[in-house]
């Protein structure tokens, strides 16, 4: 899971390449499109047949800073890790929620709230 | 601890106060959980620290650290346990020569009793009876012979000599040796081997309480779900709730989302609901307002100025006051919804009406006070009502007809389970004046309700009616609501005269036909229907079903068919004509298969949710599995009823009338029996016994047959266990009670271990575990102990007759055990009452049964089903007389050994988790 979230200088294929999120407080986050894509909103974001500033810079700024911006990128990537085809056993939802410290909650919450996640 | 210091204290729960007086606490647990490894590591002699002077037992050192509190060991356990069988209560428990300076000092602080008692009750925590609470009794003892010779001195230090007691070799002492049974001495490696102990076998690892969230994945039903980051967020808030300072602005939705999640375990209080207060505020619901007290409620309406809508579950503390409150508070209210308003009286509805003259939305549930009079007041005053919902309302009769035909008409009308209920004639002008603007209409349980009101009133008037509930409507039958169906979509006047001569009775016919010749003209059918319910007609079968699903099987979202006992097969099958549906409960539809319901899902692709309780021949093969991101509830209870149902009980009187009951029909010796001094009884047959003479199902029918032949006590043996059946109340009276030293004992249920129930008093035999039980029964159970609990009997008391004047027909569901109540199939008797369980939880720990999907009474649920389902008598008896068979691996069929091993995970949670709870809240 971790290397979904990690630099990757190939970025090959449509989609499997990486887009950039980025932090109000300036910091960014590569993941994999197909993780980006489990967002709603970044899925609008990143449609390939807008003409978004967003889809043609693959970078989506989110408003947020960067302690919640990098849970919502961890949910996705748990995410799609658990729903991808391979893993089968059953997922213990739990242990996400046991990885989101309560004081960034409320923010989260309005994050995911936003973002469709 | 700062709660103590001020010296307030209510009444405590018999378990808080029980750990209190033994001294354990949030602390403790967690330094035992710390240790507890530790421990086990070092070698017996290594003291902890608490343990000084002569204290010498390793093995009990570890329950002795966690009590906290210094105390001198009683080296002897055997004597101690004498001296217990003597007289728990007694201060002969404690030798003087033993006794600590902490107690001297305590003792003379004229606190001796107390203090007598918190010490006869650690040693009873110190012999394995009690120990860990709730861990198994049999690692006890191997823990024991460990780590301790039988001498009551220490175990010699790992690598000293010592010579066997049985062998007389010398030989090194290891980590693995253990001490000769009987004592004194150890036993060397080959000794211990022969006499039937595996030195290297590893001690039984202690339990792990594991954390709440993980044991709540056992549920009724089942989720297939990947929960979206936003609902974690919110299930983490309301963990958290009573930290938040202030929610922000996370919006209406994320807002509601949270006080829904409150509602699952009460945790709504006046200090929290604050966060949910806004002067903009235009909606607000709360799910569980249980907790709101009459000043936080009168808060609510002064700091939410602007509210239009207002909805409220579960406000029994709305008080008279209140409500007028909210008539001054909240002027621009259009819409009040409230769930079990009891206490607001009739005079202050009254007042509440006349205050707000521009309500659009009224609707309650469950008020004994709502009368006659309130009903006229809503209809002069609040003229612009569109939706009226009065259910459970237990005034409600045909009087109420007048007023409500009196109001404009209605968009939504639900007066669903009434006392009474209105009569045909009443339903009939109530169709008249609404029927033309009613979209929802709600006559559960009208006995008035019937196929005439159906062809008369809803076809004739009904226009643009999407909903359409009619459960228990007695009077309906299957003919006539197949025929409603069938013809609805049909102008009336066609079928005029196919009708005639069934309204052969009908004043009223002069009215409906002028209507009827007007609307001839411009007939428009009424749209097919988007939500049905028929549950519990146990008249309607397949005809009505078929009828009801071809006439709205396109737009059909909702359907509830509950209790259809009736309808064939094929008639089910034609669900699947019903795509849009969402929401199916076909529960208790005893034709329905995996078949049709694989035609049905693989149809249906918007099903979310389907309800198969009570269906026997649904196993959800073939199609179960594919139906993922669907709730399922998969029980399936078809044999509870059949089943004993005295093993059931958490409760006092369940607990009661098991023992009674146990008592009653049996006293089983196990050892062989003297035949020739038994009663006399039926003859048997070799190994079976009387089996066939007893009815498994109605043993009371078979035994009082028997008395007549055999008079009072009879004696009936089956499958090898011998029956002595006391058939009157006199003679066991005397034998139970008179003579109880000689017959006080149960009999072994062969099936109580292998479900994991073994710690359930009215199972236990009769021995020192029994006795802590009853000793500990009596101590906070004891006429003068149960004093404290009288004001959390009496507010239980309190919920629970309201629900009894409104349903007085479900009497025995108000005081049955919770347990039996969820077993029933009727939801509603569920949101009746579990009055005795209410009280237990909450005298034993505090915990107030939630409103819904309670955590604990699902766990007992389960439990509960899968001893019923699974542990049959029949099923005890062929345990009980090839013991062999328990020993099988869980694979083998039809022995239940996989539910046995699913329903000790219930039954842990069930002992777990409200233990879990008290700790937890003690910690807060």
């Amino acid at each position: 899971m971790p290397n979904d979230v990690q630099m990757n200088d190939a970025g090959a294929e449509k989609q499997d390449d990486w887009v950039k999120i980025t932090s109000s407080d300036g910091y960014s986050f590569l993941v994999k499109r197909s993780v980006a894509m489990i967002s709603g909103t970044l899925k609008n974001m990143l449609s390939e047949d807008s003409s978004f500033r967003e889809a043609i810079a693959n970078t989506c700024p989110i408003s947020e800073r960067a302690a919640v911006v990098e849970k919502v990128c961890e949910f996705m990537s748990f995410k799609a890790y658990y729903e991808g085809p391979g893993s089968k056993e059953g997922v213990d939802v739990n242990e996400f929620t046991e990885r989101i410290p309560p004081e960034v909650a409320l923010e989260l919450l309005l994050a995911a709230d936003y973002l469709e996640v | 601890m700062s709660r103590r210091r001020n010296n307030v204290r209510g009444p405590m729960s018999a378990l808080t106060e029980f750990l209190r007086e033994s001294g354990i606490n949030p602390d403790t647990i967690a330094r035992r959980v710390a240790t507890q490894n530790q421990a086990e590591n070092l070698s017996p002699s290594v003291a902890g620290p608490s343990n000084s002077g002569d204290n010498v037992e390793g093995a009990l050192e570890q329950e002795q650290q966690e009590e906290d509190v210094p105390q001198a060991s009683n080296g002897r356990r055997t004597r101690g346990r004498a001296s217990r069988a003597i007289d728990y209560a007694s201060d002969e428990l404690d030798d003087p020569e033993e006794e600590s300076p902490a107690k001297k000092r305590k003792s003379t602080k004229g606190r001796a009793t107390a203090v007598a008692k918190a010490k006869a009750k650690k040693k009873a925590k110190e012999d394995g009876d009690y120990e860990g609470s709730s861990e198994d009794e049999y690692t006890a003892v191997s823990k024991n012979l460990w780590s301790m010779g039988g001498n009551g001195g220490p175990k010699p230090p790992v690598g000293s000599f010592e010579n066997c007691a049985k062998c007389e070799k010398q030989f090194t002492v290891t980590k693995y040796t253990m001490a000769a049974n009987p004592p004194p001495g150890y036993l060397c490696h080959p000794c211990s081997k022969a006499s039937g102990n595996d030195p290297f076998k590893k001690p039984a690892v202690p339990r792990k309480r594991k954390p709440v969230a993980d044991k709540r994945d056992i549920v009724s039903y089942e989720e297939r779900r990947f929960p979206t980051l936003a609902a974690m967020c919110i299930e983490l808030i309301t963990r958290y709730i009573d930290d938040v300072e202030a929610l922000g602005d996370i919006g209406s939705m994320n807002m509601d989302e949270i006080a829904k999640a409150l509602s699952k375990n009460r945790g709504l209080t006046p200090e929290n609901a604050h966060l949910f207060y806004d002067v903009l505020n235009k909606k607000l619901r709360f799910y569980d307002a249980t907790n709101l007290t009459p000043d936080a409620l009168a808060t609510l309406a002064s700091l939410n100025p602007n509210l239009t809508h207002l909805h409220l579950d579960y406000c029994g503390r709305l008080t008279s006051p209140v409500l007028s409150g909210f008539a001054t508070s909240m002027p621009q209210l259009t819409s009040i919804t409230l769930l079990g308003p009891f206490l607001v009286r009739a005079e202050a509805w009254i007042e509440f009406f006349k205050a707000m003259p521009c309500l659009r939305v009224f609707k309650i549930t469950q008020s004994p006070r709502i009368n006659l009079k309130c009903v006229q007041a809503l209809a002069e005053s609040c003229t612009k009502l569109e939706e009226l919902s009065l259910r459970e309302i237990g005034l409600m009769d045909d009087t109420f007809a007048d007023p409500l035909c009196s109001l404009s008409p209605l968009r939504v009308l639900d007066l669903a389970f009434p006392g009474i209920g209105i009569d045909e004639d009443g339903w009939i002008r109530l169709m008249e004046t609404h029927g033309g603007t009613l979209e929802t209409l709600d006559a559960s349980k009208h006995e008035g309700f019937t196929d005439h009101v159906l062809l008369d009133g809803v076809r004739k008037y009904a226009r643009v009616l999407l909903e359409l509930k009619l459960q228990e409507c007695l009077d309906l039958t299957d003919e006539g609501v197949a025929q409603f169906f069938t013809d609805w979509a049909s102008p009336i006047s066609t079928l005029k005269h196919d009708d005639d001569d069934d309204d052969d009775d009908m004043d009223v016919d002069s009215a409906p036909d002028d209507v009827s010749a007007v609307s001839l003209g411009e007939f428009t059918p009424n749209p097919p229907l988007h939500v049905l319910s028929l549950a519990r007609n146990q008249e309607l079968s397949s005809a009505a079903l078929t009828a009801a699903i071809i006439h709205s099987a396109q737009s059909l979202t909702w359907l509830n068919v509950n209790g259809l006992r009736g309808a064939s097969s094929e008639a089910l099958a034609e669900l699947k004509r019903a795509t849009e549906l969402r929401y199916l409960d076909v529960g208790w539809c005893r034709e329905l298969d995996d078949f049709v319901m694989k035609d049905v899902v693989t149809a249906c692709t918007k099903l979310s949710e389907i309800k198969v309780w009570g269906c026997s021949r649904v196993r959800g093969v073939g199609w179960g599995v594919k139906s993922t991101g669907m709730l399922t509830s998969l029980n399936k209870l078809t044999q509870w009823h059949k089943t004993f149902t005295i093993m059931m009980s958490l409760s006092i009187q369940g607990v009661a009338l098991a023992i009674g009951l146990l008592a009653f029909f049996a006293i089983v010796r196990w050892m062989s029996p003297h035949k020739r001094h038994m009663p006399p009884g039926p003859t048997p047959i070799p190994f079976l016994g009387n089996v066939f003479d007893i009815n498994a199902d109605a043993l009371w029918v078979s035994y009082t047959k028997m008395r007549e032949t055999y008079g009072n006590i009879v004696y009936t043996s089956a499958l090898g266990m011998d029956i002595v059946v006391l058939n009157s109340e006199e003679v066991a009276n005397e034998l139970l009670e008179g003579r109880s030293q000689i017959y006080s004992d149960r009999p072994y249920i062969s099936t109580r271990d292998l479900f994991g129930w073994e710690w359930a008093t009215p199972f236990l035999r009769y021995g020192e575990r029994f006795k802590t039980h009853r000793r500990l029964f009596h101590q906070v159970f004891r006429p003068e102990a149960i004093l404290s609990y009288r004001p959390k009997q009496l507010q239980k008391a309190f919920e629970m007759l309201p629900r009894l004047l409104h349903d007085p027909t479900g009497y025995a569901g108000h005081f049955e055990s919770s347990v039996l109540i969820c077993l029933l199939p009727k939801p509603q008797v569920l949101l009746l009452d579990r009055f005795s369980a209410s009280v237990i939880m909450s005298v034993v720990y505090d915990y107030d049964i939630a409103s819904h999907d309670d955590v604990i009474v699902s766990a007992a649920k389960g439990a509960m089903d899968l001893f019923l389902r699974v542990a049959t008598p029949q099923k005890t008896a062929l345990f009980a007389a090839f013991p062999f068979l328990m020993k099988l691996p869980c694979w083998v069929p039809g022995l239940g050994l996989k539910d046995a091993i699913l329903s000790k995970k219930y039954v842990k949670d069930m002992l777990d988790m409200p233990y879990d709870y008290v700790i937890r809240n003690r910690a807060s």
